[in-house]
């Protein structure tokens, strides 16, 4: 079992305070939301936990052993907003799951036919190998989306951290991604997913974590559509 | 024929054509991660910069690429410093301080009587490299080109999808600035065939040309660098033949291919 544990984190931006002071335990073999409205500090959070922006203050641990760059590099991977990828870059379907891969090599260890493997494996789970060849800016958004994912499930980490990936998407491309997670759900991975829709919030996750003023808490997916739905009437 | 012949002849003719070849590689290969970074004006703004540098430089009689990396370095530090600590987006201060040092850099050659050789500085003169500027571009370029080798993923990464990279323990800030470092140290080593003006260029025009011809990265950067020193070599040639300025005659060169290139790129997308 793996148990993510967050304590004390704060973030601060500038002066403004974007996370107070949070702390929540997390157990694999779940997929949990991060939800709330835009600028709630979900993505503050997540970049956070991989040090891509600097936390004010606290402190992540995995199974009690604080993280740091080697950790996160083994177990942690990471699936950025899409919106935040450069579609001018020349880079093709199978290149960018490929970074996955890459990303974890040693300096100068050459890509092998194992790899290559791994890599067309994954592309046909996501239904993409007809378009491996194809240019980042030459496919749809959900494809882009499922891309992505698969640059991160193809790496093998415990805990898979995904910000919005559901948004703007097809339903094809939300199932085959949803089944995706689950299977991996299955393997005893903790998996959170920010997600800004109240929309299928009870399909997707398993719990929540909700953020607001600054604060987060947990709360069932259940619980949390009624109380949005009772504060709406 | 008589610029092959000549090419026998005149060791400084045989100098201007290694130093091209290898300024138009190293340019091609460096200028491939600015151009997909949006780093590649910064390179103008150093080119402008170093100006008073080099004019301090003749004017004293040493190499010019050591006043360069001085005021390179200066003109790096100022922009730094105001960024930080002034409401000023960067690209307000890269501006305000590489025209302030280029117009510092032209009154001292003015005041310093080189006038003639304002010329040379500001639009190159290939033919005037020595064996010493040979062998240090060469060595130059070798350690860049081993540096970008070694650690290409960790460059590609960074370049690609900086928060990506980071959460795999890449740490893209250092190797961003190296790359700058690296643009920098480019533009110097081909200041006096360039010259000034037009040096940035290398940078740009090989690496927009190859990003038209392909659409993997790998093949980008071989192609701009294959494209960097051929143009290089015809810019040369037409510059020797015609006796016209060697920077712009690769320049011109340069964006003639872009241009042919560019057509092409089209006409493939729409037919």
């Amino acid at each position: 079992m793996v148990k993510l544990k967050i304590n004390n984190l704060t973030v601060n931006y500038g002066n403004k305070n974007i996370l107070d002071n949070i702390s929540i335990t997390l157990t694999s073999g779940k997929i949990y939301g991060l939800v709330g409205s835009n600028g709630t500090g979900k993505s503050t959070f997540i970049k956070a936990i991989f040090g891509i922006n600097k936390k004010t203050n606290g402190d992540i641990f995995l199974n009690e052993e604080k993280i740091n760059k080697n950790i996160l590099k083994k177990f942690f991977s990471y699936v950025p907003q899409r919106s935040e990828i450069d579609l001018n870059f020349p880079i093709n379907i199978f290149d960018l799951v490929l970074m996955g891969i890459e990303s974890q090599k040693k300096i100068l260890d050459p890509i092998n036919e194992n790899d290559k493997n791994k890599v067309n494996n994954i592309l046909e789970k996501m239904e993409l190998t007809d378009l491996r060849n194809r240019l980042l800016s030459d496919v749809s958004g959900g494809q882009r989306q499922r891309a992505l994912v698969a640059r991160s499930l193809i790496q093998d980490a415990n805990v898979y951290i995904l910000d919005e990936p559901f948004i703007g998407i097809d339903d094809k491309s939300e199932t085959i991604i949803l089944s995706l997670l689950k299977e991996m759900k299955k393997k005893n991975k903790l998996i959170l997913v920010a997600h800004h829709d109240l929309n299928k919030i009870e399909r997707y996750f398993d719990d929540l974590i909700v953020f607001k003023n600054k604060k987060i808490n947990e709360q069932t997916p259940k619980n949390y559509v009624a109380e949005i739905l009772r504060e709406a009437r | 024929m008589e610029f092959i012949y000549s090419l026998f002849k005149y060791s400084f003719l045989q100098n201007a054509l290694i130093i091209g070849i290898i300024i138009g590689t190293v340019a091609g290969l460096v200028g491939s991660f600015s151009i997909l970074q949006g780093t590649s004006l910064i390179g103008d703004a150093m080119s402008h910069a170093v100006l008073p540098g080099i004019a301090i430089a003749f004017l004293l009689g040493i190499p010019l690429y050591i006043g360069a990396g001085i005021f390179g370095i200066l003109a790096a530090s100022i922009i730094a410093l105001i960024t930080e600590y002034s409401p000023l987006k960067s690209d307000t201060v890269i501006g305000l301080t590489f025209s302030s040092f280029f117009a510092l850099g032209t009154i001292i050659i003015s005041q310093g009587h080189a006038n003639a050789k304002l010329n040379d500085i500001l639009f190159g003169n290939i033919l005037s490299v020595s064996k010493l500027d040979v062998i240090s571009s060469l060595v130059v370029s070798v350690v860049i080109f081993i540096i970008i080798t070694i650690f290409y993923r960790n460059f590609y990464l960074s370049t690609f999808d900086k928060a990506f990279a980071k959460s795999q323990g890449i740490n893209v800030t250092f190797y961003n600035q190296l790359l700058i470092l690296m643009l920098t140290v480019v533009i110097i080593i081909a200041l006096q065939a360039i010259g000034v003006i037009l040096v940035t260029a290398l940078l740009i025009i090989p690496p927009a040309t190859a990003r038209l011809i392909t659409n993997k990265f790998a093949n980008m950067i071989k192609f701009s660098m294959i494209i960097g020193a051929l143009e290089s070599v015809c810019g040369l040639f037409i510059s020797y033949s015609f006796d016209w300025p060697s920077g712009p005659s690769i320049v011109l060169i340069s964006a003639i291919l872009f241009l042919i290139i560019f057509i092409f790129y089209r006409l493939r997308k729409i037919l």
